[in-house]
């Protein structure tokens, strides 16, 4: 059965109730904020361009304000006398099978959540919020894609998004220490496991542990060079990613988040490391303790943050002629535009290559790679996700650079894939993995 | 949906090129798909070393190995891995060896 | 004055009136949802976020899509600029009856600068619907209230620059009405941005501003340590 046969099987079997009470579920995502959101827009249509996905296919249903509009008419018909007085004065429509189907096409067939538009919005909408209440009422209606779903379900079974076991976790950092050892002739070094009181707590993506290891030993590589007191967990809590942010089932990404704060109270360490992954830091630091709606009682920070501190501190000892290519980076949405983070991967770069460029535009105004959202995730719309990323291979190649640096292994792959697919001929890097080569 | 032509046949790819039923894979189809997907015009050795160990661990536990176990399983590695198929371990080996596409941020 | 001005000057305080509570409820319906408490520790502030949203993060090089339209975000400019004129020399002419002190402003406002601004509006207000006519994009994403709240505030903004030019009883009576129809349909129609555009701004400036990405590039790493 294909996809496009799954979603309209399970609309077909969406009973008049079920539909009612995705309704509820979005209403219930609402605050006084996202309420005054809805009574906005003023469809300017500035916001067209803005989006990456009409600037490579320029058609209505890509414009950020069409998106909206299909919320925003659920709204008005549902929520404002006038909207149930005169829907076609002013664009009020029921929430039925038809409209739930464009809901699912805009919120995650043609939606990267990047928040764009949001700060090229005329009034200044933040779109992603009103989006993400979209795909929460979609979810409780069964209807997030299941590939993306797959992915939660695998962190909420296995405590990791790849359903990797513990024996091949733990296996595969024993493997990366040794070869951290060969490479800095240290038998000492080591990437240690379950360290009680350690003073950090770092994470990754089990992408790095499942197929692409070089980025954690270059991590790992980072700390020793630093003299840094770090562990990671052997249970879950070393999973920084978290895919209840992308089919925003609340609860589901609460569970998730859970085994990062449950490892923080077991190994008792002092600051929660997030590794390099955009939607991983806007899940730790910022959504976390929304979701579990308490405060977090220690520091949740960047992997970036703490190298650019050794750097500053002189704790690490670099030479920028190790990475002499042109070097320009990519600024990950949830970790640039929605995280705050910003600068540190900036100087960091500057400090260990002696070649670096920024794309234009670049830093909160940066396309998204189009992997976002959990789009890698949704094969459905593959091809989309690859023609809206042509904007993002423009930008590369008007670059010039020869290597990509992003601190996202989200984009790391989508970037994989606009390479071969645009023939960039780039080669795609983590910012640790560039800091680690020029170690000395 | 795509397909590809195998031996006057239609072979059923996803969207992402992967195969629909992962249970028709066999060495010559795994030839086909290295060319139509990774542009490989032949698998050398190595290759096919990497390719029947993913195979044979899919075969016993219908999941795709740590890329750890297949430079153990195999003898390649890990730099060699990366150099012999352009799209990686999961969106290239897994995919010629007939496996479904892994969860995650890949 | 005759009794029908006086009659539509009473109208016209009566449909702001009732502009004015229709904002209200809905502002009030707004508040109802409640405000959402935030648990993550900020990285910044939302006043300073705010503070941006509402000065250079308006600035036309600030955004990407300001600078790619520069005419229509003129056009727009002019449209706001040409409305707000049309209401202030709305208090002149029917306040100014009573309290004829308002009217003395400097004859370069009354003979240059305020037809001049109207003229602006008038022509930013025209442009702007031909724009939403033309351009399919805009086109698709209209719904009929956008063409009638343009049509409602430019022909107010126009009928305002010729009362003023004209200086004929009729002619201000025809904007008067205009006035009330205008006034009257501000609940029903998405003019009311008019206030709903600040709260949203605030919110907007306020969510960036927590989390340290507005203003951006300011320097929010490593304040940990």
């Amino acid at each position: 059965m294909s996809e496009l046969d799954e979603l309209e099987v399970k609309l077909k079997a969406l009973t008049e109730a079920e539909i009612e009470s995705g309704l509820d579920v979005f209403k219930s995502k609402l605050r006084e904020a996202e309420v005054s959101y809805l009574n906005s827009c003023v469809h300017c249509g500035l916001c067209a361009n803005s989006c990456h996905y009409n600037r490579a296919m320029p058609e209505l249903e890509n414009v950020p304000a069409r998106k909206l509009e299909h919320i925003v008419s659920v709204f008005k018909s549902k929520f404002t006398t006038i909207g149930r007085i005169a829907p076609g004065l002013v664009g009020a429509r029921p929430f039925n099978r038809e409209m739930i189907r464009a809901w699912v096409d805009a919120v995650f067939g043609r939606c990267s959540l990047c928040g764009r538009c949001s700060i090229n919005c005329t009034i200044g909408i933040p779109m992603p919020s009103l989006f993400r209440a979209a795909r929460a009422s979609l979810a409780s209606m069964g209807l997030v894609p299941s590939d993306l779903q797959a992915t939660v379900d695998n962190s909420l079974k296995y405590g990791n998004n790849m359903a990797i076991e513990k024996e091949e976790w733990v296996e595969t950092v024993e493997w990366i220490e040794e070869e951290l050892q060969a490479e800095v002739e240290d038998t000492e070094a080591r990437l240690p496991l379950d360290k009680v009181g350690a003073k950090y707590l770092f994470t990754v993506n089990p992408r790095e542990a499942k197929f692409f290891p070089l980025s954690l030993q270059a991590s790992a590589k980072v700390f020793w060079a630093a003299k840094e007191d770090w562990t990671m967990a052997s249970d879950a809590g070393w999973d920084l990613t978290n895919y209840g942010i992308f089919n925003c089932n609340d609860d589901q990404a609460g569970a998730i988040i859970s085994n990062l704060t449950n490892a923080m109270e077991r190994l008792k360490c002092k600051v929660l490391v997030i590794g390099e992954c955009g939607h991983g830091y806007q899940s730790a630091r910022w959504m976390g303790p929304e979701w579990l709606k308490k405060h977090f009682p220690y520091p949740v920070i960047s992997f970036l943050e703490l190298m650019y501190e050794y750097l500053e501190q002189g704790r690490l000892n670099v030479d920028p002629n190790k990475n002499t290519q042109l070097v320009t980076l990519h600024d990950p949405c949830n970790l640039v535009r929605h995280g705050g983070i910003l600068e540190p991967q900036r100087r960091i770069l500057r400090r260990v290559v002696n070649n670096f460029a920024e794309m234009t535009p670049y830093g909160h105004e940066n396309y998204c790679c189009g992997g976002g959202g959990g789009q890698l995730s949704m094969g459905k719309y593959k091809s989309r996700r690859l023609k809206a990323g042509s904007v993002k291979a423009s930008q590369i190649s008007s670059s010039k650079a020869k290597i990509v640096a992003t601190p996202c292994h989200n984009c790391v792959d989508q970037l994989m894939e606009l390479n071969k697919e645009y023939s960039l001929k780039i080669q795609i890097k983590t910012v640790a993995e560039l800091v680690a080569n020029a170690i000395v | 949906m795509a397909t590809i032509d195998f031996k006057g046949t239609c072979i059923e790819l996803n969207e992402e090129g992967f195969l629909v039923d992962p249970g028709i894979w066999n060495e010559e189809l795994a030839l086909v798909l290295a060319k139509h997907e990774e542009g490989l015009e032949e698998l050398t050795e190595e290759h096919w070393a990497v390719i029947k160990y993913i195979r044979s661990y899919f075969e016993e536990k219908q999941s795709a190995p740590m890329v750890r176990a297949v430079c153990k399983g195999s003898g390649i590695r890990l730099q060699q891995i990366y150099d012999l198929f352009p799209s990686g371990p999961a969106k290239g080996a897994c995919k010629l060896a007939g496996l479904p596409k892994p969860d995650g941020c890949v | 004055m005759t009794y029908l001005d006086v009659f539509l000057c009473c109208l016209i305080l009566a449909t702001i009136v009732w502009a004015k509570c229709g904002l209200l409820f809905m502002w009030l319906r707004t508040k109802y949802f409640g405000k959402r408490k935030l648990f993550a520790a900020p990285a910044g502030t939302p006043c300073g976020g705010a503070i941006y949203a509402f000065t250079k993060g308006m600035m036309p090089w600030a955004k990407e899509s300001v600078r790619e339209h520069l005419l229509s975000y003129a056009l727009g400019i002019a449209y706001h600029a040409g409305i707000f004129t049309a209401l202030v020399v709305l208090v002149m002419y029917t306040v100014g009856s009573y309290w004829p002190a308002i009217r003395n402003i400097p004859a370069i406002f009354i003979y240059i600068i305020i037809p001049l601004l109207l003229i602006a509006g008038a022509i930013g207000g025209i442009s702007l619907f031909i724009k939403r006519l033309l351009d399919a994009t805009l086109r698709g994403i209209s719904c009929p209230d956008d063409y009638i709240s343009n049509f409602m505030a430019t022909t107010f903004t126009a009928l305002a620059l010729a009362s003023l030019i004209m200086q004929r009883l009729w002619v201000s009576r025809l904007w008067f009405v205009s006035a009330i129809i205008l006034f009257a349909y501000i609940p029903f129609s998405k003019i009311r941005h008019c206030l709903f555009f600040f709260i949203t701004r605030y919110n907007f400036g306020a969510f960036f501003g927590y989390r340290g990405c507005m203003p951006p590039n300011r320097d929010n790493g490593c304040k940990l340590f």
